[in-house]
């Protein structure tokens, strides 16, 4: 059943929304203070949000805009830490998994969101390009650019070689 | 291990550690706070932004001449006295912390039209134009006006984050910098209804604002 107050909204979609912020940011500190302001904004909205009928996709857009907008006021944020290591899960080596977010760390905000948006929404270029206010032409030149980056940082030779051979929805 | 890189970020970007704990009755009570707080400061905006505009807009109005411009007018000494090494006085009023070398001008009109000249000055009020010198920290010019008939208008320039600005014990004060002129400007209104204006002109903007700053915080908070 759907929520009828934005409390109720909160009580639902908050473990969704907190861990989509983590992902944005790839920094839970950051994450926390995404989600807040992202909030904020919300809140204010909730009855056309309702209206609508997808408040999740209306926080999301809120905040994927809200995150590349902080960023450009507050870059950089905190160096990295020992947060940003990541926990073996069985997706791989620790070690490739730690190095795969040092990656992503280093990855402008806003080729993140692409990225984010392109490889755990799933979304495709036109929805991005509405989300981001952007042209479908400039999301794929993003991720793109996203990709490469990583590709940089990801320096060992097997990793090296494991990106030479991805990415052909960059190149169809 | 996946066998590429966009394998990977999906793999990375659905893994369970990027779960992070929160607490929904914490976070919606610090929504709720924020929300009121910034409705709180945008109905304050709103007031003061109105009130400056209406009142300056009065004030422009009564300094136009017939078919001219708005323009400075030239001030009188006044009430204003001040020996070497003493405060001035203003509408009974003390205007503490002027630099050693300053002095009412003997001919207040002809110090204000010395370049650079201001570009806000209260036509009415009782007011002092002093001149300092040697200059102070490369301050040459001071004007201070108490209980201005006009107190609403703007200031010249570009307004100033001054952390003094909240030591006034109420007053609510605008501090600006205005390169042109040379000059910074402050003005306030203090809670017992006192109105001050205040213009230090030097080439050293860090040197003007710090004359300011020495005047207006000794000054105003008393009155």
């Amino acid at each position: 059943m759907a929520a009828t107050t934005f409390d109720a909204f909160l009580q639902e979609a908050l473990p969704g929304l907190a861990r989509y912020a983590n992902v944005l940011t790839g920094d839970r500190y950051a994450a926390e203070d995404l989600l807040q302001d992202t909030l904020v904004k919300a809140a204010g909205a909730w009855p056309r949000m309702r209206q609508d009928g997808n408040p999740v996709a209306y926080v999301k857009t809120v905040m994927v805009r809200t995150h590349v907008s902080w960023w450009r006021r507050h870059r950089p944020t905190r160096p990295l830490t020992e947060d940003i290591r990541a926990q073996d899960s069985g997706l791989g080596t620790v070690e490739d998994r730690d190095q795969l977010r040092r990656a992503l760390a280093a990855v402008p905000p806003t080729q993140r969101a692409v990225l984010v948006l392109t490889y755990f929404d799933g979304a495709d270029d036109a929805e991005i390009a509405d989300l981001l206010q952007r042209r479908p032409a400039t999301i794929r030149s993003l991720r793109h650019r996203g990709l490469q980056g990583l590709r940089r940082h990801l320096s060992s030779t097997e990793l090296a070689g494991v990106a030479a051979s991805s990415d052909h929805r960059e190149t169809s | 291990m996946t066998d590429n890189l966009e394998q990977r970020l999906t793999a990375e970007f659905r893994a369970g550690d990027y779960d992070i704990p929160v607490d929904a009755v914490a976070i919606s009570g610090a929504v709720r706070r924020r929300r009121a707080r910034r409705s709180t400061a945008a109905v304050g905006a709103s007031v003061v932004g109105i009130a400056v505009l209406a009142v300056g807009g009065v004030a422009v109005v009564r300094s136009l001449p017939p078919g001219g411009t708005a323009s400075v007018h030239p001030a009188t000494s006044g009430q204003a006295s001040q020996g070497p090494g003493q405060d001035l006085r203003l509408a009974g009023v003390p205007v503490r912390s002027l630099p050693a070398g300053a002095r009412p001008a003997v001919d207040a009109k002809a110090a204000l039209a010395v370049e650079p000249t201001l570009e806000s000055l209260p036509e009415s009020g009782d007011r002092a134009v002093l001149s300092v010198n040697p200059p102070s920290g490369g301050v040459t010019r001071i004007v201070v006006v108490v209980d201005s008939q006009s107190s609403g208008q703007g200031l010249p320039g570009v307004p100033g984050d001054y952390e003094w600005l909240g030591r006034l014990q109420g007053a609510k004060g605008l501090a600006t910098d205005h390169a042109e002129s040379s000059t910074a400007y402050f003005t306030a209104g203090t809670p017992s209804g006192r109105w001050w204006f205040v213009a230090v002109t030097g080439a050293d903007e860090a040197g003007r604002l710090a004359v300011l700053e020495a005047i207006v915080t000794n000054s105003v908070p008393s009155t």
